[in-house]
């Protein structure tokens, strides 16, 4: 039923019965009737004609909506009235459930929403683990998973790499993309279907068949204006030409890969040649996607490969103590985001506990004020009912007009997050507004309203006429409801404590992360990334004299201080080697030691800025044919050579020769290295980890490490980013072909690996600031509410010659109580709640007393000062004024 | 006590559909129509209340036991809602009759039992 439907029978209705008056008045005419007396007893006969029309409505159905309709007018009536009242209202529910909305569109982005797959529950990710760690599988591996699984369908392996890729088949202008590799199982298994072409076959996973490309819409619309020719073009990767085979929907989202957006092009699994000889199996570090079989459940898959993995160990050294994880893929979405979005969202429920009993209390102020009002329609005959109704209606309506409010509200701080370079969270790419979040905001609001609404609207219905209607009478029912008033002040307190707490913490977390010393110069530096395609940089020579010329041209530029090209760079880690200590030879695999390790020029520490404790620096005159030196940090001296003189021992890179076959991959990398230098321990596993042991050596000096991955660390001493363009020029004049990408200073790369923190935190403390705002706003109005019902009684106080000094004293103790107990509660609450927020947290404990104590003396202090403009105003009361009143 | 007003506005009531729905047996007619057939055909007995009478003919129609449509009078140059019988209003009627004549010939037997019996 609409209401124009209603308003278009009534029409009908109406001039039906005007048809049938007119006629009963022709008729009395007919008899003999003047006009006039015709028309009064025609009007006698029909009777009420409202009343017809009313009950005629009722026979309708619609009375109880007409009724609603007219309650709603009442409603906006009494919102005009009292404009501000109504602002209050709308602009406290706005921002609670504007919160909510927000946040839970970005849970909507990250958990809730499906995956755009056709099998989306069946997908899997398997991972192989070591030591509790997360090491990707291998292609060896991969292979046998493949072929003696029963429970899977189908198993793809897949990487991701940077390569240089030129639109051009001359393959001039290449730009650095990530390439995803895949095996063909792997679109198969996701179930998409290309825009144009076809996928990968089969044979195209093998060397020399490996020529082809897949690129994706994105890719497509910018480079090819969505020719749909394209289809047999060639693409310049790594200075190799591909030919493009097909055209992706962008349905691949980047976390799949762990990267932070999608990836443009494919090309097949392949990433470097023996990747399936036996020889490989160690080399784990790829991503495995799976298809379950239907029924198939995930335990029961991880059992199925466990029992491989087991075989596998028994045949072949390098895969003991090695475990299969299998997760399903929408867990990988959501990553490390999940504590933090809970956190956010109990944050976000907080903000709209605290409005709601703030609404309570401002609508059971307001409603008392209108007691008279309630108290006379129930003398002319509202039965309780109508007017629990009737408040509801007035709740409603700000409710809705709330909701509205939040809502934009909620689309603003999206569009917020969008536009602040979402692709640093990347799953927060999928941010939209969609129905869920619509639908969600609606129930909040409309919950918002059951809730706050039921217990003023029950209590103010009480109203007794009699009693209401005598001159200034005021309520007997009144101590019931400031009890009330106080349970929800006291709420409102400790619901503020744990969030300002939380909110806090993760600052805290925030800035030691941004602040702490992370064993380097952070500032006046800049990076870059460099990949040199193997075709035209094949030998570890050919690498070297390139990035010896180009340091050379960059050290002279103006501006900048020293340059360095470098595999590593902190607070990044470089890859895992294994190694072994002359003197000091193991019998198990197990105990060979490992370290993180990378390859760097002369120029390293002094370019990172990265102090000596012990020994020398690299020097020119480490050259090619004399002993290869390495540098090593305090963490690995303080592991490997506790109360030795690390400086002149002699270690060997890659696994010893008596555990590993001497053809494998691993088993080639062998050299042997004396120890230099100590460097300061300075971060390399990230921000929140402790630093890890470290080894760096020379590119020049352990040639077969030397692959084409090169990062350019540039110290400046000019502002680092006014020198991005002389830095490229340099190297456009010595490789036309070479991109520099990735071009950031340090201080925006460890903003980026702090950019969910500092998401956490900004939205907490924006949080924890309205619910502050809400809460001293709930004081107040208690506190005012409670002064002006007492004006008589203050009145024969200070008429009695009370001091008024005592009488403020009286009202400020009251507030300063109802804080007091509301602190305790909320400290409490934050304590119980500590160990969710715990996993957040770096450098600070979730019971840090400091901030309990912080917290709680703000929240004292910010409930004194709202009670100060009640307590001022009671020492003022005239009391003759007040007792005139009476 | 014919000439008192009927005070029965229960019984009215309940019997108001049955009665709207046996007058438009005869052919469809407006409102003003239906109300009059009644007061007619009854003597004056039963006073036809505009209050009810409207309600009544929108219920039915809600009910899909009458239509309505607005027609041209053939006797007066004005148009009326006319109400129509639908085939759910005859089986309707139906139902009721017998309802109403075995409640009648229930209350009949109680009240006059010996005539009953006879």
């Amino acid at each position: 039923m609409r209401w124009w439907q209603l308003k278009k029978r009534d029409a009908d209705l109406e001039r039906e019965l005007r048809s049938d008056l007119e006629l009963e008045e022709e008729e009395q005419r007919e008899k003999g009737l003047s006009p006039e007396d015709a028309q009064y007893a025609a009007r006698r006969a029909f009777g009420n004609a409202t009343l017809i029309r009313e009950q005629t409505h009722e026979a309708w159905g619609w009375a109880q909506f007409e009724r609603w309709l007219q309650d709603a007018r009442y409603a906006l009536r009494q919102i005009r009235k009292s404009p501000g009242f109504a602002a209050v209202v709308v602009l406290v529910l706005a921002l609670a459930i504007g919160a909510n909305a927000a946040v839970f569109s970005v849970l909507n982005a990250v958990l809730l929403r499906p995956l755009e797959f056709p099998n989306a529950d069946r997908l899997v990710q398997i991972t192989s683990m070591k030591a509790g760690k997360p090491v990707g599988v291998s292609g060896p591996d991969w292979r046998d998973f493949a072929t003696q699984n029963q429970s899977f369908e189908k198993i793809a392996i897949y990487d991701q790499w940077r390569k240089n890729v030129s639109t051009s088949r001359r393959g001039d202008d290449p730009a650095e993309v990530l390439v995803g590799l895949a095996s063909p199982q792997f679109f198969e298994a996701l179930g998409i279907q290309p825009l144009l072409g076809r996928l990968f076959t089969a044979d195209e996973g093998l060397q020399g068949r490996n020529h082809v490309a897949l690129i994706t819409e994105g890719f497509w619309k910018a480079h090819y204006q969505r020719n749909s020719m394209i289809l047999g073009h060639t693409l310049t990767i790594n200075d190799q030409p591909y030919t493009i085979i097909g055209v992706l929907p962008d349905t691949i989202p980047g976390w799949l890969h762990g990267a932070q957006a999608q990836l443009p092009v494919f090309e097949p699994f392949l990433p470097e040649p023996g990747v399936w000889d036996e020889s490989a199996r160690a080399g784990r570090g790829y991503g495995a996607l799976a298809l379950l079989k239907p029924g198939v459940s995930v335990d029961k898959a991880q059992a199925d490969l466990a029992r491989i993995a087991r075989s596998l160990a028994s045949t072949h050294p390098v895969d003991r103590g090695v475990d299969i994880s299998v997760v399903p893929l929408e867990t990988m979405r959501t990553g490390n985001l999940r504590p933090l979005l809970l956190l956010l969202m109990g944050a976000v429920a907080l903000i709209l506990l605290i409005a709601c009993s703030n609404l309570a209390a401002l609508l059971l102020a307001r409603n008392t004020s209108r007691q008279r009002e309630f108290a006379m329609r129930k003398a002319l005959g509202a039965g309780r009912a109508a007017l629990v109704r009737q408040i509801f209606t007035e709740i409603l309506v700000l409710s809705v007009l709330g909701s509205g409010l939040g809502l934009l509200l909620a689309c603003g701080a999206i569009r917020a997050v969008r536009l602040n370079d979402p692709g640093k969270i990347p799953q927060l790419l999928a941010l939209t507004l969609d129905w869920r979040v619509v639908l969600f905001t609606l129930a909040a609001g409309l919950g918002t309203c059951l809730f706050f609404g039921t217990a003023p609207a029950l209590l103010s219905a009480r109203v007794d006429p009699a009693d209401a209607l005598k001159q200034g009478g005021r309520s007997s029912s009144g101590v019931a409801r400031q009890g009330f008033r106080r349970i929800l002040v006291t709420g409102q307190i400790a619901l503020s404590l744990m969030l300002l707490v939380a909110a806090s913490l993760v600052l805290q977390t925030l800035e030691h992360l941004e602040r702490q010393d992370l064993g380097f110069r952070v500032d006046h530096l800049m990076r870059g990334h460099l990949y040199l395609p193997p075709v035209r940089y094949a030998t570890a020579d050919a690498i070297t004299r390139f990035c010896d010329e180009l340091t050379d041209r960059i050290r002279v530029l103006p501006g900048v201080k020293d340059v360095s090209v470098t595999t590593v760079y902190p607070p990044r880690d470089g890859w895992h080697m294994m190694f072994s200590i002359e003197g000091h030879p193991v019998s198990r695999l197990e105990e060979v030691p490992s370290t993180i390790f990378g390859v760097v020029d002369a120029n390293y520490l002094r370019t990172a800025g990265i102090p000596l404790t012990a020994g020398r620096d690299f020097s020119q005159s480490d050259r090619e044919g004399t002993l290869p030196v390495g540098i090593v940090n305090q963490a690995f001296v303080k592991q490997y050579f506790p109360g030795v003189d690390p400086i002149g021992q002699r270690i060997e890179l890659g696994a010893p020769a008596s555990l590993i076959a001497q053809d494998t991959w691993m088993g080639a990398q062998r050299e042997t290295i004396s120890i230099a230098g100590v460097m300061r321990d300075n971060y390399n596993q990230g921000l929140t980890l402790p630093v890890a042991p470290q080894l760096i050596t020379l590119f020049r000096q352990t040639p077969h490490v030397n692959f084409g991955f090169k990062d350019l660390l540039v110290r400046s001493n000019v502002a680092p980013e006014t020198l991005e363009q002389a830095v490229a020029q340099q190297i456009h004049a010595l490789d036309s072909q070479l991109p520099l990408s990735e071009v950031e200073t340090m201080n925006q790369y460890i903003g980026d690996m702090t950019a969910v923190n500092r998401f956490t935190s900004v939205a907490l403390t924006g949080f924890a600031a309205v619910g502050l705002l809400l809460a001293m706003l709930g004081i107040y109005g208690v506190m005012a509410y409670l002064v002006a019902q007492r004006t008589q009684e203050i009145g024969i106080r200070l008429a009695l010659g009370a001091p008024r000094g005592a009488v403020a004293w009286l009202v400020s103790l009251q507030g300063f109580r109802m804080a007091l107990s509301g602190v305790m509660i909320g400290l409490v609450g934050s304590v119980l709640t500590s160990r969710s927020l715990a996993s957040l947290l770096y450098g600070v404990s979730a019971l840090d007393p400091l901030t309990l104590l912080a917290a709680s003396t703000l929240l004292v202090a910010i409930a004194v000062a709202a009670c100060a403009v009640p307590a001022r105003r009671a020492a003022n009361i005239d009391p003759l004024l007040a007792l005139r009143a009476e | 006590m014919s000439n008192e007003k009927p005070q029965h506005a229960n019984l009215l009531l309940g019997t108001l559909d049955m009665l709207i729905l046996r007058t438009l047996v005869w052919g469809p007619a407006h409102g003003r129509q239906i109300g009059k057939h009644i007061q007619r055909t009854t003597n004056d007995f039963l006073q036809m209340q505009h209050g009810s009478l409207y309600p009544a003919l929108h219920r039915l129609e809600k009910r899909g036991w009458v239509t309505s449509n607005w027609e041209m009078a053939s006797d007066r140059n004005r148009e009326f809602k006319y109400y129509r019988l639908t085939e759910k209003g005859k089986k309707q009627l139906q139902v009721e009759e017998s309802q109403w004549k075995q409640m009648t010939e229930a209350v009949a037997r109680v009240m006059w039992p010996s005539a009953e019996e006879s």
